[in-house]
C-alpha cells in the first residue's frame, strides 16, 4: 500500500507542477502524471498501459469530432442563425417559458445518446445564442447550457452512468424511467428559473427587432433545416422507433453534416472540416490523457486506495461522502466515477436502500463531475460555445446548480425506500 | 553566452522540427506497443491434452466462425458406457483466471468411463486476445510446474474490439429487448441465446447454444470469478430447472467443507448462461463464481502476482470494514483455493446428475484433483 501512496503523491505533484507552474495543457499534464506513476511504481515507461488507456474513450472522441463537423456545417450554411432567430421571434414575450423550453431542448440529445458532450455539441450552439440574446450573460449561459446537457445525460431513457453501475451490481436497467424523470425535471425547472429568469429580459417587439437587426424580418428557406431534420430523423428511426439498425452517433452526425450540401448554400468543405477538428483537438487530447491517467491509477493501486478510503468512513456519512467523492472523481471522467466509485458505493448501500432509486441518485452525483476541471468536457465546450472563457468563471457560477443537485441526490438516496414505495 | 545558447537551440522553436519530432515520437510508441499488442493477440496458449483426445471446434456448430478469433477448441471425453452429458466452460470472461485454469486442468487430466464430457477452456476466445482499457490487467500469468513454467493468458471480460466494433451507446439484448450499457454488447455472458447473423459475440453465443442442442447436453457449467465485494460469490447461480440438482450438490459440497450458496437466476436479467441456455435448450444451466481480487474495484496494485496469489492490502482493509462477501485475510484467495472450489463442485454436480435423474444420466469421471488436493499442493502439479 506504501507504493500506491507514493504513486498517488508523485502523480498529484507532477500534475499540479506542470499545470499550475509550467502552465502546460491539461492533457499533457495528465499524460506526464501517468508516465510518472508508471516510473515510480516500477513499471518502467509503461507504454503499453498508456496506449491501452488512451483507447478508452476512442468512441467518445469520434462522437465529439463528428458532432463538431456537424455543428460547423450548420453554422456555415446558416441553420444555427435561422433557428435561434426563429425561437426568439416566437417566444420573446415569455422568457420563463422560453428558458424552460430551452433547457428541455438542451436535455433531449443527452436523453437519447446518453452523452452530455454530444448534447452540448449538437444543441448547445442553438440554445446559447438565444440565451445571450435574452440578455443572460455569457458565464451564466455556459453554466445553464452545460447543466441542461448533464441533466439530459441522467434523464431517461438512456442514462449511461446508471447503466454502468447496474452492470457492476447485476441490477437490470428496468423501471428506472419514472425515478429518473422525478430526479431531473424538478432540478431542470428550478435551476433554470433561479439562474436565468432574473437576468432574462422580457422584450417588446421593437426591442426584439432591434436586437435581431436585419435578421428580424428575414425569411429562411426550409432547405436550411435539412441537416437538423436528417439528424432528428436518423435518431428517431434508430433509437426511438428502431426501424433501422443503430448506426452509432459518429455516422449519424456525418450523414447529417453531409446533407448540409442540400441546403442551397455553398459549403467550404475543407475549411469546415479543418476548423471542426482544430476546435475539438484539445478536448480529444484531454480524453486520451484521462484514459491513460485512470489506467495508471489502476495499475499502481491508486484507484483502490481512493475507493477503500471512501468506504473506510462511517456508514452513516457514506452517502454524503459519495456526494463529495463521486463528482470529484468525475473531474477525471464521470463514466469512470460511475464505474470506479458508483459500483462499490451501490454494493455497500445494497441492504439499506432501494437500489433502483439509490443508483439514480448516485448517477446524478457522478454526472456533476462533468462540471469539474480538469476534464469538465460538457462545461468546457459550453464555455467555448457561449464565449465565456476562462472556464474557472463558469465553474464558480455553476457551484449553485451543482450544490442543489448534490443535496437533492443525497436526499434521493437517503429516502430511497420511501420514494420507491410511491413510484415503483 | 545565454544568447549564444538560445541561438544554438533555436531549432527547437522551428515548427517543422516540432512536427517531425512529434511524428517520430508517435511512430516509435506505435511500433513498440503495436508489436506488443500484435504478439499478445496471436499468442498460442498451449493446452496439453492427452494424446488421442477428440477435439472439436466451435465453428463445427456455426461455420461462419471458422478462421475467426471466435473459433475455439472443444475437448470431448467419451466414456465406454453411455450416460449423461456435461459441458464445462471456462474463459467466458478471460480475466477470470480460475474459470479458465480449472477448464485447462480438466482438459489435461480428465478420464471418463461413463457418459460424455465436453470441455471448452476458452469459451470467448477473442477475449483472450486483448485487455480491457483502464483495468491495467496483466497480459500473461506464469505457473511453475515440475516440467517448467507454463504461461497462461490473462485476457479481457469482453470480445476484442478488433473483432467487434464499435459498441452502441445502448446495447439492446436480443430477443428480450433489455437495455444494457454499450460495452456489454461484447460480453458473451450477456449475449445468449445469440443470433446466427448477429454480432460477433452473438454468433459465438449462438454456436454454444447449438453445441448444447446438437449434443443434447444434460448439464452445462459455466465457470466464473467475481470481485470479493460482489454479493453472488462462492455461489452457484442456476436456472430454476436445476434447483433440485443444485440443492443436492450443495448439500454434498457442504458435507465436504465447501460452502456454496445457491441463487436462482433472475427472470428479468437477460443474456446470461443460467437464464437463456436454460430457457432455449433442455440443459440444466449453472454458473459458478469464486472470488478474484484482481477483478475488483477495491484492489491495490494490479499485476500477475495478484491474479495468482489473490493477496491484496486494500481488500484486507475492506474485509475488516465488512464490505466483502467472502472470508478474506492476509493469506488472500490463492488460485489453488479458487480452482479447488470449481473442480470439486464440477465433480459433485456431475455425480449428482445420476442421483437426481436416474442411472442413465450417470457420469463417471476421474483424474481430477479435489479441493483438498489443490489447496495442499499447487495448480502447477496438475498442469502437464
Amino acid at each position: 500500500m506504501k507504493e500506491s501512496i507514493l504513486a498517488l503523491l508523485v502523480m498529484a505533484a507532477v500534475f499540479a507542477g506542470l499545470c499550475f507552474i509550467a502552465k502546460l495543457h491539461i492533457s499533457i499534464c495528465l499524460a506526464c502524471a501517468a508516465l510518472a506513476g508508471c516510473l515510480v511504481s516500477g513499471n518502467g515507461l509503461g507504454l503499453r498501459y498508456l496506449v491501452e488507456g488512451s483507447f478508452s474513450y476512442l468512441d467518445t472522441i469520434l462522437v465529439i469530432a463528428t458532432a463538431m463537423i456537424f455543428m460547423k456545417v450548420i453554422e456555415a450554411v446558416g441553420t444555427l442563425e435561422a433557428i435561434s432567430t426563429m425561437i426568439l421571434r416566437r417566444f420573446y414575450r415569455r422568457p420563463a417559458l422560453l428558458l424552460i423550453c430551452l433547457t428541455i431542448l438542451m436535455m433531449l440529445p443527452g436523453m437519447v445518446t446518453g452523452s452530455s458532450t454530444a448534447a452540448v455539441l449538437s444543441v448547445g450552439s442553438i440554445v446559447a445564442p438565444v440565451m445571450l440574446m435574452l440578455g443572460i450573460d455569457a458565464v451564466t449561459t455556459a453554466s445553464l447550457v452545460a447543466y441542461g446537457a448533464i441533466l439530459g445525460m441522467i434523464a431517461p431513457p438512456v442514462n449511461l452512468p446508471a447503466l454502468m453501475i447496474c452492470s457492476g451490481v447485476d441490477v437490470p436497467f428496468v423501471s428506472f424511467e419514472l425515478p429518473l424523470l422525478l430526479l431531473v425535471l424538478p432540478l431542470a425547472i428550478l435551476v433554470t428559473l433561479i439562474m436565468g429568469l432574473k437576468k432574462a429580459k422580457k422584450l417588446t417587439k421593437e426591442q426584439m427587432e432591434a436586437h435581431l437587426g436585419e435578421k428580424a424580418g428575414k425569411k429562411y428557406s426550409w432547405r436550411l433545416f435539412i441537416p437538423v431534420i436528417v439528424l432528428i430523423l436518423l435518431i428517431l428511426l434508430t433509437r426511438v422507433f428502431k426501424l433501422i439498425p443503430d448506426m452509432a452517433m459518429p455516422l449519424t452526425f456525418l450523414i447529417s453534416a453531409a446533407s448540409g450540401c442540400l441546403s442551397g448554400k455553398k459549403l467550404p468543405l475543407l475549411d469546415t472540416l479543418q476548423d471542426a477538428v482544430h476546435s475539438c483537438l484539445p478536448v480529444m487530447g484531454i480524453l486520451m490523457a484521462v484514459g491513460m491517467f485512470i489506467e495508471v491509477m489502476t495499475l499502481t493501486g491508486v484507484r483502490g486506495l481512493i475507493v477503500v478510503g471512501g468506504l473506510s468512513l462511517p456508514q452513516t456519512v457514506m452517502i454524503i461522502v459519495a456526494a463529495v467523492t463521486m463528482p470529484l472523481f468525475g473531474a477525471i471522467s464521470c463514466f469512470g466515477s460511475a464505474s470506479v466509485l458508483g459500483v462499490p458505493f451501490s454494493l455497500a448501500l445494497l441492504s439499506q436502500t432501494d437500489i433502483t432509486i439509490a443508483i439514480c441518485g448516485l448517477s446524478l452525483m457522478a454526472a456533476m463531475g462533468d462540471f469539474i476541471p480538469p476534464a469538465a468536457l460538457a462545461g468546457r465546450i459550453s464555455a467555448k460555445t457561449a464565449g465565456a472563457e476562462p472556464y474557472g468563471k463558469v465553474v464558480m457560477r455553476s457551484l449553485l446548480p451543482i450544490s442543489i443537485s448534490l443535496i437533492y441526490a443525497v436526499l434521493y438516496v437517503l429516502f430511497s425506500k420511501q420514494i420507491a414505495g410511491v413510484l415503483l | 553566452m545565454k544568447e549564444k545558447t538560445s541561438g544554438r537551440l533555436s531549432f527547437l522553436r522551428n515548427k517543422l522540427f516540432q512536427n517531425l519530432f512529434c511524428a517520430l515520437l508517435i511512430l516509435t510508441v506505435a511500433v513498440l506497443t503495436g508489436y506488443e499488442f500484435y504478439t499478445f493477440r496471436h499468442y498460442r496458449e498451449e493446452i496439453r491434452v492427452p494424446e488421442g483426445t477428440e477435439i472439436q471446434h466451435l465453428s463445427d456448430y456455426l461455420p461462419s466462425l471458422k478462421g475467426t478469433a471466435g473459433d475455439t477448441e472443444i475437448y470431448v471425453f467419451r466414456g465406454e458406457e453411455k450416460g449423461g452429458s456435461l459441458l464445462v466452460m471456462g474463459g467466458t470472461h478471460a480475466d477470470e483466471l480460475a474459470g479458465h485454469l480449472s477448464a485447462v486442468i480438466m482438459a489435461e487430466n480428465l478420464k471418463v468411463t461413463r457418459g460424455t464430457v465436453f470441455v471448452m477452456p476458452r469459451a470467448n476466445n477473442s477475449g483472450f486476445t486483448n485487455n480491457f482499457p483502464q483495468e491495467a490487467s496483466p497480459m500473461y500469468v506464469e505457473i511453475p510446474t515440475a516440467g517448467g513454467v507454463r504461461t497462461l493468458v490473462y485476457g479481457s471480460r469482453a470480445t476484442n474490439p478488433v473483432d467487434q466494433w464499435p459498441d452502441p451507446d445502448l446495447y439492446t439484448h436480443f430477443p428480450s429487448g433489455q437495455g444494457l450499457s454499450g460495452s456489454e454488447t461484447r460480453n458473451l455472458n450477456r449475449s445468449y441465446p445469440g443470433r446466427e447473423n448477429g454480432s460477433f459475440t452473438e454468433r459465438v453465443a449462438f454456436a454454444i447454444k447449438n453445441l448444447i442442442l446438437e449434443n443434447g447436453i444434460d448439464l452445462t457449467i459455466d465457470l466464473h470469478e467475481a470481485s470479493p465485494e460482489y454479493p453472488n460469490i462462492n455461489s452457484s447461480v442456476l436456472h430454476e430447472r436445476a434447483m433440485k440438482l443444485s440443492g443436492d450438490a450443495s448439500l454434498e459440497l457442504n458435507d465436504i467443507g465447501i460452502s456454496m450458496r445457491m441463487e436462482v437466476s433472475p427472470a428479468t436479467l437477460h443474456g446470461l448462461t443460467h437464464r437463456e441456455l436454460g430457457d432455449y435448450t433442455n440443459t440444466l444451466a449453472v454458473l459458478m463464481e469464486t472470488a478474484n481480487p484482481c477483478q475488483g474495484r477495491i484492489r491495490g496494485a494490479t499485476n500477475a502476482a495478484l491474479a495468482v496469489s489473490g493477496k491484496d492490502a486494500c481488500y484486507e482493509q475492506a474485509a475488516k470494514l465488512g464490505y466483502l462477501y467472502v472470508p478474506y485475510d492476509e493469506n488472500g484467495v490463492p488460485i489453488e483455493e479458487r480452482c479447488g472450489r470449481h473442480l470439486q463442485a464440477v465433480q459433485v454436480y456431475a455425480e449428482a446428475l445420476g442421483w437426481v435423474f436416474g442411472e442413465e444420466y450417470t457420469i463417471d469421471m476421474s483424474g481430477l484433483p479435489g479441493y483438498d488436493e489443490l489447496v495442499k499442493g499447487s495448480v502447477g502439479d496438475w498442469l502437464r
